[in-house]
């Protein structure tokens, strides 16, 4: 009997602590969006709730203009590069290891896809800037910092993680259904494109919803490619900003206590709203959440 | 009979060059990390204008700081899974705490960067220094390792613990003894890519730990990392021999990422093998 009532304490207790642990992040997770919240809204008071703040792209932090709009457009097209770059490299490598590959070839596979899911993206901003950048110079002409080097930096980036996903997705899809579908006459390209595709693609959309929200967050990598330009839009052989990088060359340049440090939030709050909104999506229809 | 598999061939050439592409990143880094390489980088400081500077202190801030922000995270952040898992009532705001912490699972390290900077550095006055950035990288830990780890631990089949507890298990007793055993490879194969994915983490850095050493190893010391070496000399470096300098430290951190990965791989394939077809069903 004593035993059991000291199994029982014991029980209570580590609910408890489990239950503490989940609070505090949850309270962790409250607190991150408060302080971006208040800064934000700060800054929109202070600038008299504006709508130019967002849309315009009139960046002069000396003169005192404060748009962000060419940062949100620039985000939207780097990550719109890159997903377009990777995708068909990704879905490729995952039908392969899924469906193509020996055993061995498989599991190699898999292996080295993780090890590379692992580089650390400085690492591709370094490539970046040795190949990519002089690269797009010889041919294109210009500058070579660009979005579209950023966008082809996070491409190599990403594709490791969208292949090792997807891959998974597809490796999800029943033996029995490929027996059924080749045994009713398919071909293996009729089996590949008109089953094992279509059923696995909600499981796709949440890999590519992934990679989206990964090229979207990005910072270092793009940041060493994408050549800083604030004012104007420059092509997509020119150099841009996007939010992540601005926020990274605009810490410096606007400490706090700077009456528009606050844009650093609101910056930060328009990046977590899009992700979100991705988040949202790539739940959407998926049972597990 | 026509076979029809034209896309497995076409997705086999992909394969090839999408790995070619990957890998030349990783040669291209070996070719210039180890022109000009030499050990006693590994045990020197860096020097910010004269050639010949080493990364020792970027070494060990990195381990250190990446240890640390592991011994907490990755504990809470598993409290926080096996509460999501087996201890959750079955209530709607259980399903909307899952959502945001997907959600913030994916949060730009940017971010976790500029709220450490706010919330640390200024309001209360901490240095940019290795407590600053093992925070940061605390925080940009917990979400992922509290996901994953719930993702794992749902993994087990059901009637493993349906079977401890009708043995008259208690809940926690099933949780140690039976959940966290059958689970153990996938979590050392997830440690093992987190240590990585902190290792490498360089945005969340710059304004938290800075890009500084201090002359000894402290909490409130300076804490540059070798990732954050890694891209200040490639972008602002001032030293003649910035691009060794870069592609060595960038080599080293390769080299640890890599390490770490596929140690803890061997690691959850040993445990797996020893077992056999053992309590985890996920082979």
């Amino acid at each position: 009997m004593e035993r059991q009532a000291l199994n029982g304490w014991i029980e209570r207790w580590q609910a408890r602590l489990l239950w503490a642990a989940t609070l505090l992040v949850a309270m962790l997770v409250l607190a991150i969006t408060l302080v971006l919240a208040v800064g934000a809204t700060r800054f929109l008071q202070s600038r008299g709730w504006r709508l130019g703040v967002l849309l315009g792209a009139n960046w002069n932090p000396l003169a005192g203009h404060f748009e962000i709009g060419l940062f949100i457009v620039d985000t939207i097209i780097v990550t719109a590069l890159a997903m377009a770059m990777t995708l068909p490299f990704g879905l490729g490598v995952a039908v392969f290891g899924a469906y193509v590959a020996s055993s061995w070839e498989r599991t190699a596979l898999r292996w080295l896809l993780t090890v590379l899911a692992a580089v650390p993206s400085v690492a591709m901003g370094w490539w970046g800037l040795a190949v990519v950048v002089p690269g797009l110079r010889r041919i294109g002409g210009g500058p070579g910092f660009s979005l579209l080097a950023a966008g082809a930096v996070l491409a190599v980036m990403l594709l490791p993680t969208f292949g090792l996903l997807a891959l998974e997705v597809l490796d999800k899809v029943p033996e029995d259904w490929h027996q059924a579908s080749l045994a009713l006459g398919a071909s293996e390209d009729q089996n590949l494109l008109q089953m094992a595709l279509r059923v696995s693609l909600p499981g796709l959309k949440t890999a590519f919803l992934t990679a989206v929200a990964r090229a979207m967050g990005e910072t270092v990598a793009v940041q060493m490619v994408i050549g800083g330009a604030v004012y104007g839009f420059h092509g997509m052989l020119g150099p841009g900003a996007t939010l992540t990088t601005q926020i990274l060359t605009d810490m410096a340049i606007l400490p706090l206590g700077h009456p528009a440090h606050g844009v650093l939030d609101l910056m930060a709050v328009i990046l977590l709203a899009g992700l979100t909104l991705l988040t949202i999506w790539a739940q959407r229809g998926d049972e597990r959440p | 009979m026509k076979r029809g598999r034209r896309w497995y061939a076409v997705s086999a050439g992909i394969t090839v060059v999408a790995l070619a592409i990957v890998l030349w990143v990783l040669l291209l880094l070996a070719k210039d990390g180890l022109a000009g390489w030499h050990w006693s980088r590994l045990t020197r400081f860096p020097r910010e204008l004269r050639s010949g500077g080493g990364i020792a202190p970027e070494l060990v801030n990195t381990v250190s700081m990446v240890m640390l922000a592991e011994c907490f995270s990755a504990p809470v952040g598993m409290a926080v899974a096996v509460w999501l898992t087996d201890y959750a009532p079955p209530a709607a705001w259980v399903g909307w705490l899952k959502r945001v912490l997907i959600g913030f699972q994916s949060i730009p390290a940017i971010v976790v960067g500029l709220i450490v900077y706010q919330t640390l550095v200024d309001g209360l006055g901490w240095p940019l220094s290795v407590g600053s950035g093992t925070i940061a990288l605390a925080v940009l830990n917990l979400p992922a390792v509290a996901v994953l780890g719930a993702t794992v631990l749902s993994e087990v089949p059901g009637r493993l613990r349906e079977g401890s507890l009708a043995l008259g298990a208690t809940r926690i007793q099933t949780v140690w003894r039976l959940m966290l055993p059958a689970a153990l490879p996938a979590l050392i194969d997830q440690l093992g890519y987190s240590w990585a994915r902190l290792a490498g983490e360089t945005a969340a850095l710059i304004f938290t730990a800075g890009i500084n050493v201090g002359p000894r190893w402290g909490w409130f010391q300076p804490g540059e990392t070798l990732a954050v070496h890694f891209w200040y000399v490639r972008t602002e470096g001032a030293m003649p021999d910035w691009r060794m300098v870069a592609a060595a430290t960038g080599l080293v951190l390769v080299t640890i990422t890599a390490g770490a990965v596929l140690g803890a791989k061997l690691w959850a394939a040993r445990i797996l093998a020893k077992r056999g077809v053992g309590v985890s069903e996920r082979g």
